[in-house]
Formats: C-alpha cells, sequence, structure tokens
C-alpha cells in the first residue's frame, strides 16, 4: 500500500464561488421580450386562473394564453397593486392610485363609495369571512366597508401606523394588519372595530410587519422588515423566530409549502428553509437574473409557486428536483461518478479529475480539485463511494482505488491487491466496502486503520469476471450484477446463481424495494423483479418512456427511482403508480451516466448525468396534483355563451362549439383530453385539440363531459361537465301536441255542439213547417171531400144520362139495321142491272175497237170507206141506246 | 382634541360649556391661529314620495385648527327655518330631535388630506369624524370641497344622514312624508382668528 502523507501540493484550492443547487425555475414573458414588467401582485381566483397586478396593467394566464387589461380597457390605473376575489367569485383590484375596481362579467366596474377612497396606494385587498370588505394603503391607514359604509382605522381608533403592507385573518375571523409600528389585530364587532397592537413590548424584534400568513389553528406568521419571519401563538402570546440570526435581508414576500418557508427577499432572492430538515437553502441572483428584486410569491392549488419580480415571472415547482450546471473552475459537466461524506460535500469525477463541492450557508458554492499535483491526476476517476468511516473511496480505470481521508487528505491506495485496476463501481455496507472490477469483486473489511481485502472471481466460483456492481441488500446478501452472465448472490452458504427470466443477461444494478425485494436493471431489457428464483419483468415495463435505463435504485420511502435519457421515473410499490418527471421540471435529455447516483443523510438522491448533477428528493416529495379541465368559452354558432352549467338552447340553435384547455401549469401544452356528449357519442373520444364543434344537434337533453390527463391513463383524471338542452321546434313540443290536441277535441266538441243546436233548431223549425202543412194538407183535404162529393153528384147525373144514351144507342142500332138492310138489296139490284148493262156496253164498243184496229193495219180503201162507216154507225147507236137507258134508270133509283 | 359635551349634560348647559371650552381652547392656544365660520349654513332635504321638506340654519359655528387638520362645526337644531308649517317644525324639534335633550348637532374630527391652510389652493378632502345628532354618534367619513383663497377658507360639503343612524324613528302613519335618508348641504367660509 502505497501512502501520500497530507502534503500541501495535494490539493489545489481553486475557490470559486459558483451557483448552489437550484430547482428548476421557468421563465413567463408577459410582455415582448426583454421588457420588464414589475409585478406587484399574484393571485389565483377559484377556477385556478391565475392573474398577474403588474405596472403595466393586469394580466390572465391559463398555461397557454395571457389577457392583457390597462387603463384602455377601463382600469383606473396601471398600477395595480392588488388582487382579491369575494364569495360571488368577482375579481376585484387595488391601485397605486388609491382606486379599487372590480370585474362583473367581462367588466370593469368602480368601487366608488360615497365617502370616497384615498389617493394612497392600496397595498392589500381582503374579505373576511361576513363577506365585508378590507383594504390597507401605503400612508392612509386601514379601511373596512361594512353595511354599506366606509370606516377608515388610523391613530384615533389605536392604529400604530398609517403605512398598512398586508392584511390577513386568523382563525377567529380577526383581521390582522401588518403596519410600520407592528401587528394590528383588528376585532370587527357591528360597524366599530376594536384594536389590539403587537409590536416590541410583545417580544416582536422588528416592528416593521410586511407580509401576514395563519398557520395551524393559532398562530400567526409575520415577516418583519430586518427579523426574518416570526411565529406568534394566538394562545399562549409567545413570539418564535424561524431563523434565528436572519441575515438575508429584508422580506418582502414569503408563503408556506409543507413543511417548507419559502422567503422572497429584494437582496437575497429566495431564502428556502425546510423545517423538518432544518436545512436553509438560498437561490440568488447567481442562479439568474430572475431572482433579483423579488416582490411577491403565490403558492397556487398545483403546488406550484410563483415568483414576481421587477423584471417578470417565474414558476417553480418546488425542490423535489434541483440542478447544479456549473462546476467552476471545472468547465466538465459531465459527472461519471458522485458521492457525499459526512460533512454533506459532494465528491464528484470527471474527466478531469475528482472534486469536491460544498454550499456554504448563503447559498454560495465552492468548489475544490483534488489530487492535482499527484500522480493520480492522470488517471480516470470512475467511480466514488463514501464507507461508513467518512473516508472517500474513489475507484480508477486500470490503476485500483484509492481511500482518501477527507480531513487530513491522506490517501491510501489500493492496487496490487486486487486481482484487477479497474474499478467500475464500489459500494458496502457497514465495515465492508465492495469493488466491482472487471477482474471479478472484492471485499475490503475496514479494521480501524487496516483494511482486509478479499478477492472474488471464477477462480473462487463467481459465475463472470466482468461485474458492473455489487449490492449488500437488508439481510446482508451480496448481490453481483455481471456483464452477459446475469446475476449471482453470495451468502453464508456461497455463490448462488440466477438468470432464469431475464431476456438480457447484461444486468447494470441493483434495488431493494419496500418489500424487500430484489430488482435489477438490465442492458435494453428494462427493469425486472427477483421473486426468489427467477425474474419477472416489470409489469408497467411498456409505460417507461425509455428502455435504456442508467441509473436504477430505491429511495429512502423503499419506492423505486430510475432515470433515462428522457427523464426520472418513479414507481410507488404500495399504490403500484408510476410517475414521470420531465420537462417540467427541468429535467430532459440530461443523459445519465451508468450508475452515477448517491445519496446524501436526509435520504435526497444525487444523480451524475451529462449535464451536471440532478438532486431529487425522492418520492415522498412528490405531490401528485392533476390537471384541471377548464372550459373556456362556450359558443352557438359565433355567440359566445355565459359561463355556466346549464343551457337551454331553441331547436335552430344547435351548432356549439366547445373550447377547453386544462389547467397545467408545469406542462400545459403536454396534456391529453376525452370527451364525451351523452346522447350522441358512444364512449369517450380521446384528442389533443382544444375545441369540439358539434353541429346540427338534434332537440334533446345532452351532457358534456371533459377529462384531462398529463397522460394517456384517465383512471383517475379530474372531470368537468355542463347540460345542453336543445329545445324541439315549438310544432313539436308536448305542448304544441297537448295544444293542438286540446284545440281538437275543443273545436271537435263546439262542433258537435253546434250541430247539435242546430239541429235542435231544425227540428224546431221543421215541426212548424209540419204544422203548417199539415193544416194545409187538412184544408185540401176539406177542398177535395167538397170536390169529391160534387163529383159524386155529377156521377150519378151522367150515370143517368148514360142509361138514356144506352136507350137511344139500342134504337139508333135498329134503325141503322133496317137501313142497312134496305141498301144492301139496293146494292145488290144495282150490281145485278151494271153487270147486264156492262155487256151490253161492251158489245158496241168492241165492235169500234175491232174496226180501228183494222183501219188501222189496213188503213182505209175506197170501197171499204162505206162499209166501215156503216158499222161504226150501228155500233155507234147501239152504244147510244144503252148509255142512254143507264142514264133513265139511276134517275128513276128504281130497283 | 375638543368633545364638548359629555353624555350627562343634555341641557343647555352643554351648549354653554361647549362654547366656553371652544374659547378657552382658542385663548389659551395664542400662539396658533385657528380658523373660525364667518359665515355658514346647513341645509338638509327630506325627499318623500308625499312631501318635500327644505330647512337651513344660518347659526353653524365651527373652529378648524390649521396646524392638526382638527376641526369642530356646530348647529343648534332649533334654529332650523324654512318648513312647510309652523307646526312642522314643532314637531321637528318635539318628537324627532328632541331638541330640548338634544340642541346641538356637531361633526368633530379631523381631516384626513394634508392641506396647507395657509396657501391658496383648491382640495377635495375627506373629513373623518363623529357626526353626533340627536345623542348618536356615528364615525363618518364625509368628503367635501375645500378652497382657500387670500386667507379665507370656504367649505362645501354634501352627504346623507339616514334617519336609523341617529335613533330617529318615524311612526309608520307619517313615513311617506318624512324620507329615510335626509339630504344635507353644508357651507361655510372661514377666516383666522
Amino acid at each position: 500500500m502505497k501512502r501520500y502523507t497530507g502534503i500541501v501540493a495535494l490539493f489545489i484550492l481553486l475557490m470559486q464561488q459558483a451557483m448552489g443547487q437550484v430547482p428548476y425555475f421557468q421563465q413567463y414573458f408577459l410582455a415582448a421580450r426583454n421588457e420588464p414588467v414589475q409585478v406587484n401582485t399574484i393571485f389565483e381566483d377559484k377556477t385556478g386562473i391565475i392573474w398577474f397586478g403588474t405596472d403595466k396593467g393586469l394580466y390572465t394566464f391559463n398555461g397557454l394564453h395571457y389577457t392583457h387589461r390597462t387603463t384602455t380597457d377601463s382600469l383606473p390605473d396601471n398600477h395595480v397593486t392588488a388582487i382579491a376575489q369575494d364569495s360571488l367569485g368577482r375579481i376585484w383590484t387595488g391601485y397605486k392610485n388609491g382606486q379599487i375596481a372590480y370585474f362583473e362579467e367581462a367588466s370593469v366596474k368602480l368601487f366608488e363609495p360615497d365617502e370616497g377612497l384615498s389617493t394612497m396606494p392600496v397595498s392589500d385587498l381582503l374579505f373576511d369571512r361576513n363577506g365585508n370588505l378590507w383594504f390597507s394603503t401605503l400612508n392612509d391607514g386601514l379601511y373596512y366597508f361594512t353595511q354599506n359604509r366606509l370606516f377608515r382605522l388610523d391613530d384615533r381608533e389605536g392604529m400604530p401606523d398609517l403605512f398598512v403592507y398586508d392584511l390577513a385573518e386568523d382563525h377567529y375571523g380577526n383581521i390582522w394588519a401588518g403596519t410600520d409600528g407592528g401587528a394590528a389585530v383588528c376585532t370587527l364587532a357591528d360597524k366599530k372595530v376594536k384594536i389590539k397592537i403587537i409590536n416590541y413590548d410583545d417580544g416582536l424584534p422588528d416592528n416593521i410587519v410586511k407580509k401576514l400568513i395563519a398557520g395551524e389553528t393559532s398562530s400567526m406568521w409575520m415577516a418583519t422588515e430586518d427579523a426574518g419571519l416570526i411565529q406568534y401563538d394566538l394562545a399562549s402570546g409567545r413570539v418564535t423566530s424561524l431563523i434565528k440570526n436572519w441575515e438575508y435581508g429584508t422580506v418582502s414576500d414569503f408563503l408556506v409549502h409543507n413543511n417548507q418557508f419559502w422567503i422572497a427577499s429584494p437582496q437575497a432572492g429566495i431564502v428556502m428553509h425546510d423545517q423538518k430538515t432544518s436545512r436553509t437553502k438560498v437561490y440568488n441572483t447567481k442562479n439568474g437574473s430572475g431572482f433579483a428584486s423579488i416582490e411577491v410569491l403565490w403558492l397556487d392549488a398545483q403546488k406550484n409557486i410563483w415568483v414576481g419580480s421587477k423584471a417578470g415571472v417565474m414558476r417553480t415547482h418546488g425542490d423535489a428536483v434541483e440542478f447544479v450546471t456549473e462546476f467552476d473552475p471545472s468547465a466538465d459537466k459531465n459527472v461519471l461518478a458522485l458521492a457525499i461524506d459526512q460533512q454533506g460535500t459532494i465528491w464528484f469525477a470527471n474527466t478531469e479529475g475528482i472534486f469536491r463541492r460544498r454550499v456554504d450557508k448563503t447559498g454560495s458554492a465552492y468548489t475544490q480539485q483534488l489530487l492535482a499535483n499527484t500522480p493520480f491526476s492522470k488517471y480516470a476517476f470512475i467511480s466514488l463511494y463514501v464507507d461508513s468511516a467518512g473516508f472517500v473511496w474513489a475507484g480508477m480505470y486500470g490503476e485500483g482505488a484509492i481511500r482518501i481521508n477527507p480531513i487530513t487528505g491522506k490517501i491510501r491506495h489500493l492496487q496490487k491487491e486486487l486481482r484487477n485496476g479497474n474499478v467500475l463501481s464500489i459500494t458496502g455496507k457497514g465495515d465492508e466496502v465492495w469493488l466491482a472490477t472487471l477482474g471479478g469483486c472484492s471485499k475490503i473489511k475496514i479494521r480501524g486503520d487496516e483494511l482486509v481485502v478479499k478477492n472474488y472471481s471464477s477462480e473462487e466460483g463467481l459465475i463472470s469476471d466482468y461485474i458492473y456492481q455489487v449490492f449488500v441488500d437488508s439481510q446482508d446478501r451480496v448481490w453481483i450484477a455481471t456483464d452477459g452472465k446475469g446475476v449471482d448472490m453470495l451468502d453464508k452458504d456461497g455463490f448462488h446463481h440466477f438468470q432464469e427470466g431475464l431476456t438480457s443477461t447484461v444486468v447494470y444494478s441493483f434495488a431493494e424495494d419496500a418489500n424487500q425485494h430484489i430488482w435489477v436493471n438490465t442492458q435494453s431489457a428494462g427493469v425486472f423483479e427477483f421473486d426468489g428464483a427467477k425474474f419477472r419483468p416489470f409489469r408497467l415495463s411498456s409505460k417507461l418512456r425509455d428502455d435504456n435505463i442508467t441509473i436504477f435504485t430505491s429511495d429512502n420511502s423503499g419506492n423505486l427511482v430510475l432515470m433515462h435519457d428522457l427523464g426520472m421515473e418513479v414507481y410507488d410499490i404500495k399504490t403500484e403508480r408510476l410517475y414521470f418527471l420531465g420537462d417540467e421540471v427541468g429535467i430532459h435529455e440530461k443523459k445519465p451516466n451508468l450508475n452515477a447516483i448517491t445519496k446524501d443523510d436526509l435520504g435526497r438522491l444525487y444523480l451524475g448525468t451529462e449535464a451536471g448533477i440532478v438532486s431529487f428528493a425522492g418520492s415522498e416529495a412528490l405531490t401528485h396534483h392533476r390537471p384541471v379541465p377548464l372550459l373556456a368559452h362556450l359558443k352557438v354558432f359565433d355567440r359566445e355563451l355565459k359561463p355556466g352549467s346549464y343551457y337551454n338552447l331553441p331547436f335552430d340553435e344547435n351548432n356549439l362549439t366547445i373550447q377547453y384547455l386544462g389547467l397545467w401549469y408545469q406542462n400545459p401544452t403536454g396534456l391529453h383530453f376525452q370527451y364525451k356528449m351523452d346522447n350522441h357519442d358512444v364512449d369517450w373520444i380521446s384528442t389533443h385539440d382544444l375545441a369540439i364543434t358539434y353541429s346540427k344537434l338534434l332537440p334533446g337533453s345532452y351532457t358534456f363531459h371533459l377529462k384531462v390527463s398529463e397522460t394517456e391513463d384517465f383512471t383517475d383524471a379530474l372531470e368537468t361537465s355542463f347540460q345542453v338542452e336543445i329545445n324541439p321546434p315549438f310544432w313539436r313540443t308536448a305542448t304544441f301536441f297537448i295544444m293542438v290536441g286540446f284545440t281538437v277535441i275543443l273545436l271537435g266538441y263546439s262542433y258537435l255542439r253546434y250541430r247539435e243546436r242546430r239541429l235542435v233548431k231544425d227540428k224546431v223549425v221543421l215541426e212548424a213547417k209540419v204544422e203548417e202543412r199539415t193544416l194545409q194538407i187538412q184544408k185540401k183535404n176539406m177542398e177535395i171531400q167538397a170536390q169529391n162529393d160534387e163529383i159524386q153528384a155529377q156521377n150519378e147525373e151522367i150515370q143517368a144520362q148514360a142509361e138514356e144514351i144506352k136507350g137511344i144507342n139500342e134504337n139508333l142500332e135498329n134503325l141503322v139495321r133496317e137501313r142497312t138492310r134496305e141498301l144492301e138489296q139496293k146494292n145488290k139490284a144495282l150490281e145485278e142491272y151494271a153487270f147486264i148493262n156492262a155487256h151490253k156496253l161492251r158489245a158496241p164498243v168492241a165492235s169500234i175497237l175491232g174496226l180501228i184496229n183494222l183501219i188501222g193495219k189496213h188503213g182505209i180503201k175506197e170501197q171499204d170507206a162505206d162499209e166501215i162507216k156503216d158499222r161504226l154507225q150501228t155500233a155507234a147507236d147501239e152504244l147510244d141506246k144503252v148509255v142512254g137507258s143507264i142514264t133513265k134508270a139511276i134517275e128513276r133509283g128504281d130497283t | 382634541m375638543f368633545v364638548g359635551e359629555s353624555k350627562k349634560n343634555r341641557s343647555v348647559k352643554g351648549i354653554k360649556y361647549f362654547v366656553v371650552l371652544l374659547c378657552l381652547i382658542s385663548a389659551t392656544v395664542h400662539a396658533q391661529k385657528k380658523f373660525t365660520i364667518q359665515k355658514g349654513s346647513i341645509t338638509f332635504t327630506s325627499n318623500a314620495e308625499l312631501e318635500l321638506i327644505e330647512a337651513s340654519s344660518k347659526m353653524l359655528v365651527g373652529l378648524l385648527d390649521p396646524t392638526n387638520n382638527q376641526f369642530a362645526f356646530s348647529v343648534s337644531v332649533q334654529s332650523f327655518r324654512g318648513f312647510n308649517s309652523e307646526l312642522q317644525r314643532i314637531h321637528f324639534n318635539e318628537k324627532y330631535m328632541e331638541s330640548e335633550t338634544y340642541p346641538k348637532a356637531t361633526f368633530i374630527g379631523k381631516i384626513i388630506e394634508q392641506v396647507d391652510f395657509l396657501a391658496d389652493g383648491l382640495y377635495e378632502v375627506r373629513a373623518k369624524g363623529d357626526l353626533d345628532i340627536h345623542g348618536q354618534k356615528q364615525n363618518r367619513i364625509i368628503r367635501g370641497k375645500i378652497t382657500i383663497l387670500n386667507g379665507i377658507v370656504t367649505i362645501e360639503a354634501s352627504f346623507k344622514i339616514p334617519l336609523s343612524d341617529h335613533n330617529i324613528s318615524i311612526p309608520k302613519i307619517v313615513n311617506q312624508k318624512i324620507a329615510t335618508e335626509i339630504e344635507v348641504v353644508m357651507n361655510a367660509t372661514m377666516v383666522m382668528q
């Protein structure tokens, strides 16, 4: 063993002031970049929106968008100095010119009491539990407004001073005012106020009280100008200082978060005092320009801490995760290994060598390089460890390891005692220190000044000589991580080999959880749990954002902490939930170095990365808040509706546009949403959009639900909803139908009644007519009857005449018969005569005719002429005679 | 601060005591001069549904101390004139104001804003003090305008007095003839004495 006694040349003290550890502070630019905006007050309203009162007007912020109001938007002044919210949800603002205005819907209304207002700046606004308004002014006393009257508290009522900085309500309802002359405790009864003063006489170390916050039950925290934070117990009257011998300057504001006091001082920056650990951290201008002249702090519902200064706004999520990025004088931020000694100094190794870094009370860090003028300065240090005796072990790549006494500087070098000089990691427990090398592992027992070395390699039964890490668990079993051969475990029975279940046999490191289960981290295959015989993959492996895990350990609560290039993941063993820390706390692409992990005495983890050191307070410090879904705008076509939870719309206003967002100041753009419209959407719809439009909604009842989550898991995401009822057009409503139905029935009924009446009327008319007709008929009847009688009489007369005629007829008939007989006789005689005469006639005629005929045929010859003449004469004379006899016969008319 | 009346003295003696005290104080503080009212009036108006009553008094007395901004004003209740009838005035004094017992109405206090009374100027100020009417004190902040010109201080103020503030009760029978809140206008010219 080589020993180097403490020689001055060992150390080169390069005392340089560097920055301390600082959490991630996100900067917000309210105006154009580089334009400073002095922030006087910060306030979160009941919906979760953040308000900033500045010298350039009033801003609101929801994580994505700002609104800005100035005097052109009717603000009474551009210097906004106080903000509060009343029980109706209205935001009230106080100004440097003494004015006070409140917002009703979106319009600004001035508070104008009859008594008039002060012209001095309004330093604070408060609504007490009974709804009375109190406001404090700088140099114009304290005012309260009750029963429609404004009252002023000044020396006459016992106010110790007119300069009042801040107001707070205590557990009992009293209003505390911080003034230049101590704290004034005001009790309001009816309209009068009684004042009790707390100042030097009561033990207050400083009379100037700048800020008050009510503590648990009966205590009040007060921030003073020069003596830091004071706790006053209401019951006992006891006064205690939070930090004795306060040396951080004046206090402008403070807040209480878990057990931490975040105190803003324009001179010192932010002083964070943790009551649990009794440690004080300071974040100041060395960490960034945003820490200059801090005026105001605010803790929001998601436990973000907002910081307002003369330059603008910053936000941090507390000190759960902090960073060390400057290692002046070393320029190399790539921390390969680190360890923390018993004095709280961080030892780290980078390519330039080994350094140690301590931080003093004011937050200034001092870094020293070690071994600069020693032969060790050219060796590469790749591992560090602090043993139980407080000595610092440093492992080299090839030259073994050294053990340094941090106080004396003495160094002990181990190389030939080891089988291999490449010391990849150093761990240990109690009086044993284990070195993991490329030639197996070495156990070194510390016996006072003596170091007893025992080597284990394949010679002793170790499965592999290439060892990444040695881990001693709570039961003193020694676990050995090998490169390619899985895991060996050494206990009193010897070596046991485990490999089954591992999809990668390159094992980097071990962790033991709260249930004393052993876990391993492998190359490219992630994390496995050991069940006693074999390995099972981590149930949530698929949810891990990166498979290449380089740091794997457990915190003091027994929960698993791992880090990869995309950030840190914490697995809570009890709740079986996985939490991711990334961008929002500033961890991203930090590229952690393999197994570069150490823990301080409070359980805070320090991880070495290529970009410096990340320190993590452990799973206990994680406050799991959820993003809050917020319905920002609801529009029907283009018309904006007032915010509310129930809407009743007519049937033609059925085009809804819903604009929403999630309040999650840590990471406002990385949110996932799910929405569902009952009665329209069958199931939840996932989206990253910030708006959804429903068009042509049919009449009906709908409920819109919105959920938001930082991951794709919505199991316990917060939800918000509202109801919309679209009324059917009038001609489809039940009332309409009823009305119509009713009208129809009414009409029908009226009609029937009408008909009935008409029928009745007709009946009456008819009856009258019938009466009339009947009478007429009766009359006619009588007439007919009379006529009948007459006819009867005539009938008889006719009858008699008929008899007479009949007799005559018979007579006539006899006569006619007689005559007919006579005629017939005559006729017959005539006929006979005619016949005879015809014969007589015919003879002459025939002769004539014959002669003619002869003439015709032969003509008349001279010799015949006389004969012919004679014949003709004879014929003609006969004819004449006959005719003459006929004529005589006719004249006589004889038979 | 001079608060002249003690609660025990309810008789006319109270006024005398008050005035004497004023004089005494002004006499003793001979080095510091005070403003006193040269001319002053108070008018009150009751604007009710069925009746309008207006009455004024020119008997306003007062003191203003420019060194500490304190003031005291007082008016005799019985000095108000202008009622709609003599009966009304008598009722006012006997029934409502009980002026035998409470002869004076006073306002004593301090001006909040810093005013330089010895230089010319125009100020809008607030006067905070106790308004004592009908034996009932109310702490009030009353706005007023102060004009200072050539050593003469002119004060104008108008404010409202709810009758309930000062235990003045109106029987139901006449409540449509008397307003619940009375409007008051005060004017005063003060000079250094």
